[in-house]
Parts: structure tokens; sequence; C-alpha cells
């Protein structure tokens, strides 16, 4: 059932009608719950069991922390008068590591289980082809990934850190933590929200409210119109250059030129942004109908003018996770302070670059490893393994030669503040998130190193001409995609300049008259331009894979 | 506070300390300059900074730094 399926807005609508009937509202979370637990049962029923481990498992490690906790503090406090003050600290570092214990405990089942469905074969795959053996004699495991396995695993881990740490308080009833983990309009493709913004919305009541039902619609039909519209049409490009066999060719074909490779990049640039923050502008809006306000996942990616700038605004909630409980853990580590002091307590740590390096360099080592967790998030395959080292080495360089990269701007007397420049470094991040888009793209890490290759030695325009009708786009479909991506830019600008986050709000400060027509646009070229019908095969979601 | 300001001006001397009240959610301090504002205030204060106080409710101003650092020097 996609999100962008008929079924899906049936289920969808049905779901909102019982949320506002339901006569006692302090039940809706219910609804909830009953609308969640089908979606997940209909979708992957073979694979519930997952989910429930984990759901389980998370659940019952959190309130165990928490009661270890609150008996540690009532003790503490019952022997005030008795306990001496180092009786007291070795008490509670007993108990802390008690949790921590607990914490570990789950962690490793939680990701361990993540880790065997999703990166099993290709380890084993690997290490049988290192001992010298073919990876297809290596053992595998025949499964098809549980829905949303990579994002439920983060959300639920997140918030048992967060109650390792006790910055919240956890959930006793494991109903509505279940809601918490398998709420469905996040289950597909995230965002990983965390539980602090998340949970007291999803538990609380909410009344149908105008503006929250016409700002929804909006961002529904926003969604629709990037996913349908751009999204998909531009799939089926990219679909005909892998049925095509993408460099090497067929029987037939002999593979494709470096310009073509160039112009399949643009199109799965703009491919994958639409087809993921139109997903979850689509989730956005089904909850905001709701009353419901999940976390913004994209804020104008592209207009990013440091790769840094862009991992704060593409996939926002997962950069947040990533931040949070594996860059912060490693940069504020013992090791990493001990490495710091190390380096500046050398001969070389005297210098300027030293005392610059002593400062940053477990930081971007640290960023080096959150890009390269981010990389096998993705998938086990070289390429995203390629895909994580190039983000994370390009961030550590940056931090690294920070103060070199300063100086030779000054020397050449260029303003940081002038349009161009501001221009050439968004330019800059792009062609470098290309490149890492590149390794997206490619069957493996080889392949991506061949099509960057190609890019640069092979560009012609009339061999591009001929392989371009290879792709069997119609002249109309073009014509889409570039109507699309004109609308999708107009309006991007317009969300940069007023630092809003949705099409809607930017609509709100203009009459009636305009927001009905603009709304009515939007679901007319939704209907008229969209990639459906009974002969077209609609692209899954291309996150829902992860 | 005067020392605290001095770390901060140090690190971003581009930055108004005294005014500012949203360093954190408005994205003016990134995660490399928490990480390195936190080396200086566990030095200069003595105290132990967790992962577990890197909430932007406690870097958001210089106010919210100091009452998180005296709450640190407490518990110690």
């Amino acid at each position: 059932m996609a999100l962008t399926s008929l079924p899906f807005a049936a289920f969808a609508i049905i779901t909102g009608i019982v949320y506002f009937a339901v006569p006692k509202k302090q039940y809706q979370w219910v609804v909830l719950l009953i609308a969640s637990s089908f979606f997940y049962v209909y979708n992957s029923f073979q694979y519930t069991v997952f989910i429930l481990v984990t759901i389980i498992t998370i659940y019952l490690a959190a309130t165990k922390m928490a009661d270890i906790s609150k008996y540690t503090k009532a003790e503490v406090k019952n022997h005030k008068a008795e306990w001496s003050k180092e009786e007291k600290k070795a008490f509670k570092d007993a108990s802390q590591k008690k949790r921590r214990r607990v914490l570990a405990a789950c962690l490793i089942l939680n990701f361990g289980i993540l880790f065997l469905l999703k990166y099993f074969n290709f380890f084993s795959g690997s290490i049988a082809s290192l001992l010298g053996g073919s990876p297809d004699e290596a053992p595998q495991i025949h499964l098809l990934l549980p829905l949303g396995v990579s994002f439920y695993t983060f959300i639920a881990t997140g918030y048992l850190i967060d109650v390792y740490r006790e910055t919240v308080e956890p959930e006793r009833n494991i109903f509505k933590f279940a809601l918490f983990v398998s709420f469905f309009p996040q289950i597909i493709q995230g965002p990983i929200s965390s539980y602090n913004k998340l949970h007291s919305q999803l538990i609380g009541e909410h009344k149908l409210e105008w503006i929250n039902f016409k700002q929804g619609v909006m961002n529904i039909f926003w969604g629709l119109f990037k996913k349908l519209v751009i999204a998909d049409c531009a799939w089926r490009g990219i679909k005909a250059y892998y049925a095509n066999g993408g460099l090497n060719g067929t029987a037939d074909f002999e593979g494709y030129g470096g310009t073509m490779v160039l112009f399949i990049s643009l199109l799965y640039a703009l491919q994958l942004y639409t087809d993921f923050s139109g997903g979850i502008d689509i989730s956005r809006g089904i909850c905001r109908i709701m009353g419901i306000e999940l976390e913004v996942n994209f804020r104008q990616p592209y207009f990013s003018k440091s790769i840094s700038e862009y991992w704060r605004r593409w996939h926002i909630t997962l950069g947040a996770w990533m931040k949070n409980y594996v860059f912060y853990p490693i940069a504020m580590s013992d090791l990493s302070k001990r490495i710091s002091a190390a380096i500046a307590g050398s001969s070389f740590g005297k210098t300027a670059a030293g005392k610059h390096l002593s400062k940053v360099f477990t930081t971007a080592m640290a960023s080096f490893i959150v890009f390269l967790c981010v990389g096998i998030w993705h998938g086990a395959n070289s390429k995203y393994i390629g895909f994580g080292v190039w983000n994370g080495l390009i961030i550590m360089l940056s931090a690294m030669l920070g103060p070199v990269y300063d100086k030779s701007r000054n020397a050449l007397h260029i303003n940081s503040e002038a349009a161009w420049w501001k221009l050439f470094q968004m330019l800059r991040t792009f062609v470098i998130v290309l490149i890492g888009y590149i390794f997206d793209i490619a069957d493996n890490f080889t392949n991506a190193i061949q099509m960057m290759k190609l890019i640069i030695s092979d560009q012609n325009k009339s061999v591009f001409m001929e392989q371009i009708k290879t792709l069997g786009l119609y002249k109309t479909e073009y014509a889409t995609i570039m109507l699309g991506a004109m609308i999708l830019l107009y309006i991007s600008i317009r969300l940069e300049i007023t630092s809003l986050d949705t099409p809607g709000e930017l609509l709100e400060r203009r009459s009636g008259f305009i927001q009905w027509l603009a709304l009515l646009g939007l679901i007319m070229l939704v209907l008229v331009l969209g990639t459906y019908g009974p002969l077209y095969d609609p692209a899954e979601f291309v996150y829902m894979q992860f | 506070m005067e020392e605290l300001m001095e770390i901060l001006e140090e690190l971003r001397p581009d930055v108004d300390f005294a005014a500012e009240k949203s360093l954190v959610t408005g994205g003016i301090l990134d995660s490399f300059d928490i990480i390195s504002l936190v080396g200086n205030l566990n030095d200069a204060f003595d105290i132990t900074i967790r992962p577990a106080n890197l909430v932007p409710e406690n870097f958001n101003s210089a106010e919210a730094m100091l009452a998180l650092i005296e709450k640190l020097q407490e518990e110690e």
C-alpha cells in the first residue's frame, strides 16, 4: 500500500474520520494505534514479529532503567544522614553501571537484528571472498526487510538512550509506546522523530481545526505533486538507464557515454529529492490534519553553501539522530580527550597548525565515523560505504583545513558576503553532493569510479542526442519534468527567503481567493500531469527500501 | 559570567553572545563549535559536561550555559 495509492488514501481518510468522530477524545490515540497496527500487518505481515521484539525489549529496558534510577535516588535520600559523600557516590556509580548494562544489552539486541536483516548477506559474502571462496557459497539469509526497520529501530533506540540520559521520562503504558514506534505516517520512510517532540502529541487530544485541515491538504497535494509529477516521471528515465545496462550496455546497445551519465545523475538528484521530500510532505500533511506536527526533514538542501550545511538540511532527522547518539558521544569520549591532549602536548602541537589540529582532529574523526554510519545505514553495498567515506572525508578535511581556506580566501580578496561567492559555494556544494549520488546510482564502488571518469573524459553532444532517445520518455514528459522543476525552484526560493517550511504557509498571507486558486491549480497539475493509471507501475518510494 | 563571556567571544568573535537567545536552535553554533566550547568550559570551570547535557535549552544563550555550569558545579 504505497503512500500515493488509492487504497492508502481510503485508509487515511477512514482513519481521519474515526479519529475525529471518536466520542471520547482521550481514546483518539487508540484509533491511531489500531490504524498503525492494521497498516503494519497489512503491509509486512510475515515480519511483524521483528517490530514487536523491538517494542517489547525497548519498553522493558527503558522502564527498568528508570526504576533503577528512582530506587537509587530514594535510597540516597533515605540515607542522607548516615552515608558519607564517598558512599553516596559509590552507590550512585554502581546503579549507573547497572543501567548501562541494561542499555548496552538492549542496543546490541536491536542493532543486532537490524544488522542481521540488512547486512548479514553482504558481510558473509565479503568474508567468503576474502577467504578465497565465492560469495555465492557463503551462508545467506533469505528475507525481505520488515517495513521501516531502519526507521523504527532508530526511533526506538533514540528514545532508549534519552531515557538512559534522563532527558525524558519513560512511557509506562506499552500500548502508547507501541504507537510511538509504529505510527503509520512515519513508518515507511521517516522522519526519525524524537520522543520528546512527538509522543505527547500522539497521545494528546485533538480537535479538527480549519487551519490544520487547510495546511494539511495543501501539504499532501504538494507532496503528491513532487512525487507523481516530478519524481515518478524522472524515475522512468532512470529505470530505462538501468534496463539498458548502464555503462556496460546490452547485447544490442553499446552502453552510455559521459554526457548521458551526467544527465542521469542530475535527473537522479531531482528524483531523489522530490521522491523523498514529497513522501515526507504527504506524511506531514496527514499528521497536520490530525493536529500533529511531524518534524521538518528537508530545508531546500540544494541551496546549501557547504557539505555540512547540506547535511543539516537533507534528511534532517537522521542527521540529528547521528549527532546526538553517535557524534557527541565519540567527540566527548575520554579517548578523544586523550588524543587531543597528546597532539597539544607534542612539539607539533606548539605550532599554529598543531594548535588548530589538537582542537579539531577528534571532532573531525567523529564526523567521519558518523558519515561512515550514514553510508552503511543506507544499505549493504560497497557503493554506500564509498558514499559515506566521500561525505565524511570532505567534512573532515574542511574542518581540518579551515584556517588555510580562510587565509587563501582573504589573500584573494574575496568578500565572503558577495552574492557571486555564495552562488559559487552553492554550486561547489552541489557538485560534491552529485559525486556522492553517483555512488548511489552505480552498481558498486568500481562502477561509480568508472562513471566519474566518463563524465570528465567523455563529453559528446551528438552521442548524447542519440542516446537520450533510449530513455523512452516523450517530449511532453521532459516538458512535465521541466515545468515541475521550475515550479519547485520558484517555491524553494520563496521558502528560502521567508524562512517558512511549506507552500501552504507561504499562501497564508494571501487572500482566500488566491489560496483556493493555488490549491485547485496544484490538484489539477497532479491529476493531469501525474504518473499513474493502470499502465503505469508507480515507483515505490526510494527510501522505503532503507 | 565574565569568564564565560571571554570563552564564548574567543570561540566565535562574530557572535553577540550577550543578546543572542537561540544560539543552537537558530543554527549559530554548529556541532563543532559545541564540542570545542564543551572542552573549554570543562577545563575552565572544572566540570564534566556529558552528551545528555547537550540539549539546545542548555546552550541557546549565555545565561542558559551559566545555569548549566552552576548546576554541574553543585553536583560535582
